[in-house]
């Protein structure tokens, strides 16, 4: 039914935060991340606690299409294989994925917000226009 | 509807990728269903000044 991949080298730097690096097929996969991205202009390490539930992107439903079932559908393969030389990759990151394989479900999700967090305002002239 | 898909030779030599990330796939690979979603907030409200960080 699915084809056989096949690659002969794969160089990978990092796989961080949810990422995955599967090799072989798979039935169903299902990742889920939520990020708090903040850039503080100084910290105190180890005081940090903020519920993820105070931000709305959080909560919110992300609309994702949904696949339609294609009964009729026949696939003949005349070449099993998928064929790669090599894969050079520097980052997988945040419910990403590298799949060398099939895969018949795969549902991902991500979730960032970013804060830019000063003690004091940074642009100080342009206070009265409220930027 | 009849949709008949015939899969020849497929032989990629290199693929070269500096970063996939936030719910992004390289699917070297057959597939019947992918559904991704992601949601990114950085509005101009993300500037956050004073002590108080978490919103009330």
């Amino acid at each position: 039914m699915y084809r056989t991949s096949v690659v002969d080298c794969v160089i990978v730097n990092s796989v961080v935060d949810t990422g995955v690096l599967q090799t072989g097929d798979s039935e169903k996969i299902n990742s889920y991340s939520a990020a708090l991205a903040i850039h503080r202009e100084n910290t105190k390490f180890g005081t940090f606690d903020v519920p993820l539930s105070k931000y709305k992107v959080f909560s919110q439903s992300v609309l994702v299409p949904v696949c339609p079932s294609i009964k009729t559908k026949q696939t003949y393969n005349a070449n099993p294989y998928i064929r790669v030389g090599k894969i050079n990759i520097l980052g997988i990151s945040s419910s990403a994925l590298l799949h060398i394989g099939s895969v018949n479900d795969m549902t991902l999700q991500s979730r960032v917000k970013h804060i830019r967090h000063f003690f004091t305002h940074p642009y100080p002239e342009s206070e009265e226009e409220g930027v | 509807m009849k949709f008949c898909v015939t899969n020849h030779e497929l032989f990629v030599g290199e693929i070269h990728i500096i970063g996939v990330s936030l719910s992004s796939v390289v699917l070297i690979g057959d597939s019947d269903c992918i559904s991704l979603g992601s949601a990114f907030d950085t509005p101009p409200e993300s500037l956050v000044i004073g002590t108080t960080l978490v919103p009330l």
